[in-house]
């Protein structure tokens, strides 16, 4: 067995019990790398932070929100065409899945429950908007003499997309996809192992040949490489109100 | 090792390996901690979570503005009840199941009372069947000696011992019928009988003793046992 090959050092070699020489090579190893042992990481973070909301910790449920948002609202989107009311379905989504969340015994997925919400909240939301075209389009016959009225109202249902965040949506993915191109390779493969592939660490770092530290630190730079040409569109956007 | 790095290096890298599902569990409380108290941590968890996204998807990227809804939310969130712990409740509590083993050790520990349970159970259901009997037939008057019963505390040992008029033996398991000299219910010694008494009881054991007087040539007799029947209907 090679004791100098970080792979091995990193998963069976206590820190604190490390040869000198391997101390060594960890201290000059490049910064960022080989410095961590991956021992028992928390397989489901959803389970983790469901846990903390059910023993009252309501800020971890904005984790889960955020974490979810994008794909709840793109849920959402597929079978609600009106997009001004795919973000009111959104959080009403979220609130019920909150409500909810005392009696969610995991025995599925976190997202697979909260899907389940959204589809029910999506088709409750339809059943109301089916409602109100029908009263609209009866307040339309009745009242032909309100010319603005109609236009109004089509406006209102019209499923169209504002522009300037259509733009915007590009701007981002845009970013994203030059920021993979211009890391190196070492780090947009790790990345692109653990994002696209679904890989854990154990299996990046199988692939790899390095440490588990070493994966976490390389997605970690590689995330941050991209949120830095990320960050001026998401500020400019949002107004850095986080 | 991780105490090696500043609140910046952990707040970025575990938070990277949170979203990855792959930070330590001490990681998940700091990163809750640091949540509620950093804007940077938040805009960081945003980001790391639209990377992800973005990649799989572009669509993804096509959504509401992630600040703007969490702070719409808020607003909603902040109307809701909180979460009364619940798991945390019930972890306080004792599980309400045994351990398998306490589960199978739960039979011998019966054994221990079943058999003077089941002594006592037999008792009071001979003697239920005996009350019962009694109220089957109320308005029986010429029946009313076949079903008296008299239970005797029969010495000091405290046996007890039924005695059913003109009872078939095998009509009762475990009844013992006595001898005419016995069963004569000819004064109990007072303070050692128990007499479980029916008010049509007297009549009946004055009748009985009107017989018995007219019969004293038979009831001396040895090996002359007098017949009881129980009328179990």
């Amino acid at each position: 067995m090679n004791q100098h090959d970080p792979k091995v050092m990193d998963e069976q070699t206590p820190p604190n019990e490390m040869p000198e020489g391997v101390a060594q090579l960890v201290v000059s190893a490049t910064e960022g790398e080989l410095r961590h042992e991956a021992v028992d990481p928390i397989v489901d973070v959803d389970a983790a932070l469901v846990a903390r909301v059910q023993r009252g910790d309501q800020k971890a449920f904005e984790m889960l929100v955020v974490k979810y948002q994008r794909r709840i609202e793109r849920l959402i989107a597929r079978m609600v065409r009106d997009v001004d009311l795919v973000e009111d379905i959104a959080q009403e989504t979220f609130i019920r899945a909150y409500r909810a969340l005392p009696n969610f015994r995991g025995e599925s997925a976190f997202y697979t429950w909260l899907y389940r919400i959204a589809v029910n909240t999506a088709k409750k939301a339809m059943i109301g908007l089916k409602r109100d075209i029908l009263l609209t389009e009866s307040a339309r016959s009745g009242a032909g003499d309100d010319e603005d009225e109609a236009p109004r109202v089509e406006n209102e249902l019209s499923d169209g997309e504002n522009p300037e965040s259509l733009m915007a949506s590009r701007q981002i993915a845009e970013t994203v996809n030059a920021a993979i191109e211009a890391l190196s390779e070492d780090l947009r493969q790790a990345i692109t192992l653990r994002e696209i592939e679904g890989l854990s660490y154990e299996e990046i770092s199988d692939l790899m040949n390095c440490p588990i530290g070493t994966v976490r630190s390389r997605i970690f730079r590689a995330r941050e490489a991209i949120a830095t040409r990320l960050r001026p569109l998401l500020d400019s956007r949002q107004g850095g109100r986080w | 090792m991780s105490d090696r790095f500043s609140d910046n290096d952990f707040a970025g890298e575990a938070l990277s390996a949170l979203a990855d599902g792959e930070a330590q569990p001490h990681e998940v409380a700091r990163a809750c901690a640091a949540w509620k108290e950093q804007a940077d941590v938040r805009a960081n968890w945003h980001a790391y979570q639209l990377i992800g996204d973005v990649m799989r998807s572009d669509d993804l990227a096509r959504t509401s503005q992630g600040d703007a809804f969490l702070a719409s939310f808020r607003t909603r969130l902040a109307q809701e009840p909180v979460v009364l712990a619940p798991v945390a409740a019930n972890a306080q509590r004792p599980p309400v199941s045994q351990p398998a083993a306490t589960a199978a050790a739960e039979p011998l520990r019966r054994r221990a009372w079943a058999g003077p349970m089941a002594v006592a159970a037999g008792f009071v259901m001979v003697v239920g069947a005996l009350l019962s009997s009694q109220g089957i037939q109320p308005g029986a008057g010429s029946s009313l000696d076949d079903s008296l019963a008299q239970v005797v505390n029969h010495g000091p040992a405290s046996d007890l011992v039924l005695s059913l008029g003109d009872a078939p033996v095998g009509g009762a398991s475990g009844l013992v019928a006595l001898s005419a000299d016995e069963a004569s219910f000819s004064k109990p010694q007072s303070g050692e009988a128990l007499l479980i008494r029916d008010p049509r009881l007297d009549q009946a054991l004055i009748g009985h003793r009107s017989s018995l007087t007219s019969e004293t040539s038979f009831a001396g007799r040895s090996g002359l046992t007098r017949q009881v029947v129980f009328d179990g209907r």
